[in-house]
């Protein structure tokens, strides 16, 4: 479905359903070089379960038109403006990697409107190497090849897989590729610094005071302590995208975060879409 | 007596957990593997290549519809679209793979794929038909069953849907089966956008409560639609044996492939050297019209099938293969059993097995020896 946010059309995939008013809406949020489709799983479920679901594509991604955001903060102002065009008050934020940046900026900016925060596969400080930026910046294709491999548990196939005779990695390859094709202005570059430079003030140069590292730290403990709405961590236990290891810091300064582990990798929608669906169903039963 | 109760043993034996998905695995297994070989996103596994090829177009085209495909396809595939799927008013146009002028032109509006294979008479120039179908919003179809994603991957040339015969990838003569993969690479929606076609992927459907494939799949909704009414329709699914027996035959892909490509480029310089034989049509050798396009996209050899002509015309031909004792006479192709048969005209195809090289040379040697004597 296409709506209207600041004058730039704006996709959601909504599955088919009929809602039920008494199910809160859920707001899926995929991540960089992504689109909603890594969500198609997840999403059906819960449309046929009565809940109204926008999988939404980020602008410049997949179906949105309008340049890619630079930042966190735009992205989750921007979707902001989803909501308020689909004319959805209150909705569960379900954001994967980037996504999970904007779920939680955006119940930063209007926690009145969050039910529900799932953070999966998510980190703070999101930081991406030097290398993998400059790759993503000089060879797309490559720098899309590497995370797809480490996006992954194995890319060898794990039959029998969701759908049937899907291939997960090679289906995960082939989006990223698509998202080069329509967007062909540096996406994956763009999303890799929106998630670089969050909540560090944009500022990612190399020589950093240890006193700044310190503030933002601070900073970002005063954005998950302000949340104080129902929050669930997804983790893959093999992921070493966004590894559980380096989210404990963001976990611990969430205290009433509830934490979920699914054995796979970075790519929990599509390499475990039933256990990351049953993870999901779990916590918005209990918002109830 | 107390206690649980556990179920009686026929309860037992028919019934499976709760949750469990009612997916045969080796068939699951398959897919995925093949659709990974072919670096595409999904594989569906099916009783033959015919089966392949009909799901795939029955997935595009439906009455009114219409098909431009390569005269060159194997006589199956040209019976099925020539007349097969015209009676349910799906009309093909075949057209020379060579030139590409003709694919141009045999384009129309209610064309909603191309058709092409990849080895057998002449090697398809998939960069450029693939460039042709898409210049004209139309994904491209590729019979890969001669090359093996071994020897080639059409989707990394271009290509959009791939369809095999069981054969090589079993390496069994005797298997049923077929696979189609999806490529992932075209982009329906876009083309849907811009010309209309393809709406049963890009459309809500009423079939599937309004389920739109493309929305749910930005890569793989041709997969998603062909499994979930093309195959349901026809059924044409393959069976778990054939499905184990291909899975095995995999493992063996590439050290089968090597091997047969060894022996087809001894039987094609054994055959060119030789007076007898007025021309082979094997790619590999540099007198063929496709041998730089052949070095280009099948770097590691031009497979396992040798077509040629002896200068005794249809005569000879028949004396060449009665005589004929390491080569039979079994169709299909794909097993380690070198086999030899004649179309309609005067070109013996030789299916190039895996049997010792010495033999194969001896064997044609004697055969030629005796096409000629009897002239």
């Amino acid at each position: 479905m296409l709506f209207d946010v600041n004058g730039n059309a704006a996709y959601a995939f909504t599955a088919s359903g009929t809602p039920a008013p008494d199910r809160p809406a859920i707001v899926f949020i995929h991540g960089a070089q992504n689109d909603h489709s890594v969500w198609t799983a997840q999403a059906r479920w819960f449309a046929a379960q009565g809940h109204r679901v926008l999988a939404v594509d980020l602008p410049g991604h997949g179906r949105s038109a309008g340049p890619a955001l630079a930042t966190v903060e735009q992205m989750a102002a921007w979707l902001l403006g989803l909501l308020d065009a689909a004319r959805i008050v209150r909705a569960v934020l379900a954001g994967h990697s980037m996504g999970s940046l904007i779920a939680l900026e955006a119940a930063f900016q209007a926690p009145a409107r969050v039910l529900g925060l799932a953070l999966l596969g998510s980190t703070w400080p999101m930081k991406v190497s030097d290398a993998l930026l400059e790759t993503a910046r000089t060879d797309e294709e490559a720098a899309i090849d590497m995370v797809n491999l480490w996006s992954h548990a194995g890319i060898a196939p794990a039959a029998p897989g969701t759908p049937p005779g899907f291939w997960v990695a090679g289906a995960a390859r082939r989006l990223m590729q698509r998202l080069s094709q329509l967007n062909p202005a540096q996406l994956f570059h763009t999303d890799f610094m929106a998630c670089n430079t969050y909540a560090n003030g944009g500022n990612a140069a190399a020589a950093v005071a240890a006193a700044a590292v310190a503030a933002a730290a601070v900073a970002a403990a005063a954005v998950a302590g302000a949340v104080g709405c129902p929050t669930l961590f997804v983790q893959g236990r093999r992921d070493v995208m966004t590894p559980p290891r380096s989210a404990q810091a963001l976990v611990a300064s969430i205290p009433h975060a509830r934490v979920a582990t699914v054995d796979c990798g970075h790519s929990m929608m599509t390499e475990r879409p039933d256990d990351v669906r049953m993870a999901l169903q779990d916590f918005v039963r209990g918002l109830d | 007596m107390s206690g649980p109760h556990y179920p009686g043993l026929t309860t037992l034996a028919l019934h499976v957990a709760a949750g469990a998905r009612g997916i045969d695995p080796a068939v699951a297994r398959l897919e995925e593997r093949v659709a990974a070989l072919e670096g595409g996103v999904a594989g569906i596994a099916t009783a033959s290549v015919q089966a392949a090829l009909h799901l795939a177009v029955a997935t595009l085209a439906g009455a009114g519809d219409h098909v431009v495909a390569a005269c060159t396809l194997r006589p199956d595939a040209h019976a099925l679209l020539a007349h097969g799927l015209r009676r349910l008013g799906i009309a093909t146009t075949f057209v020379d793979p060579r030139d590409p002028a003709a694919w141009h032109a045999a384009i129309r509006l209610e064309t909603r794929l191309l058709v092409g294979d990849v080895l057998g008479h002449a090697v398809l120039d998939i960069p450029a038909v693939a460039a042709i179908a898409h210049a004209h919003d139309l994904p491209l179809l590729v019979d890969a069953t001669l090359a093996t994603p071994f020897l080639l991957r059409p989707c990394d040339h271009g290509a959009d849907l791939v369809v095999h015969g069981a054969g090589f990838l079993a390496g069994q003569q005797p298997t049923a089966g077929g696979l189609l993969v999806d490529g992932g690479t075209f982009d329906w929606h876009a083309a849907h956008a811009r010309t209309g076609r393809h709406a049963d992927l890009c459309e809500p459907d009423p079939r599937f409560d309004g389920r739109v494939f493309a929305e749910e799949s930005t890569v793989g909704a041709f997969a998603l639609r062909a499994r979930a009414a093309g195959l349901s329709d026809f059924g044409a699914a393959i069976g778990t044996h054939d499905a184990t027996v291909m899975l095995r035959g995999l493992e063996t892909l590439g050290l089968r492939m090597d091997r047969h490509v060894a022996g087809a480029r001894l039987v094609a310089a054994t055959l060119a050297a030789h007076p007898a034989v007025a021309r082979v049509d094997y790619p590999d050798l540099d007198t063929h019209p496709d041998h730089a396009l052949a070095r280009r996209l099948l770097p590691r050899g031009c497979g396992a099938v040798v077509p040629f002509a002896l200068h005794g015309g249809p005569a000879a031909a028949d004396r060449f293969l009665a005589a004929l004792a390491v080569f039979g006479r079994i169709d299909g192709t794909g097993g380690a059993r070198s086999s030899a048969t004649r179309d309609g005209t005067d070109t013996i195809r030789l299916f190039v097995g895996l049997e010792d090289m010495d033999d194969l040379r001896a064997d044609l040697g004697r055969a030629l020896k005796l096409a000629e004597k009897g002239a």
